[in-house]
């Protein structure tokens, strides 16, 4: 498989019980730690309104850690982050961020790239206009 | 006008409800948006109804391609829970 790199926005959420301030920092810097150790960028990590701290729209049931049954979690703290992945580590950063025992869930989105430049633009947004897409 | 004629095609279905909405135009298209964003919870909230469900396009007036990348959106939100699945009554 070619090895291309693409632009990825990846949304987790640390659980309420691990969000101490310093153990926000610490989840995040290793995320961003796995990112890197595979060849990644980060380019931007937003934990700020409307992220960050916030509640559910339902309440979601996890195994927390050392418990025998699921517990009920009603706010989580949530993270938005850009990255630049090659698209052949993208499982193991699955698999990564499913081992973590902090991250309760995530998503990987592809950035659309498409009709910009492709000088890399720090600011590439989800949602630029495309000059024409091939229907 | 094209809303009258489509009004009295439910005449020979039988069960079928007047329809709701006049007809509209794609808020995206109008918007120039392409991409619908999972993240923007307040423009989803638009197209979803009072108990969660997501609204069919004779309700919303959305374009089909919208109505598609905007379902997508919803059910993305849903799973990082920024909208729920299915949304709490209030009245019990």
């Amino acid at each position: 498989m070619r090895e291309r790199r693409r632009e990825y926005e990846l949304m987790y959420i640390i659980s309420p019980l691990r969000s101490g301030e310093e153990e926000i920092s610490a989840t995040i810097s290793r995320v961003s730690q796995a990112i890197t150790s595979m060849g990644g960028e980060v380019i931007s990590i937003s934990q700020t309104s409307p992220w960050g701290r916030r509640k559910f729209a339902y309440a979601i049931r996890e195994y927390a850690e050392g418990e025998a049954s699921r517990r009920v979690f009603n706010e989580g703290y949530y993270v938005l982050a850009h990255c630049k992945l090659l698209t052949t580590q993208i499982p193991e950063l699955d698999r990564a961020l499913k081992l973590n025992d902090a991250v309760l869930r995530h998503m990987l989105t592809l950035v659309d790239t498409r009709g910009q430049a492709p000088v890399v633009a720090a600011s590439a947004a989800s949602e630029e206009s495309d000059e024409g897409t091939t229907a | 006008m094209s809303d009258d004629q489509e009004r009295r095609r439910p005449g020979g279905g039988g069960g079928r409800r007047k329809f709701l909405a006049r007809r509209k135009v794609c808020g995206f298209c109008a918007d120039k948006i392409r991409d619908v964003d999972y993240k923007d919870v307040k423009r989803l909230q638009r197209f979803v109804s009072d108990r969660g469900k997501i609204l069919p396009r004779r309700r919303t007036g959305t374009c089909a391609k919208h109505q598609r990348t905007l379902t997508g959106a919803i059910k993305r939100a849903r799973h990082m829970a920024l909208l729920p699945f299915v949304a709490a009554h209030t009245r019990s």
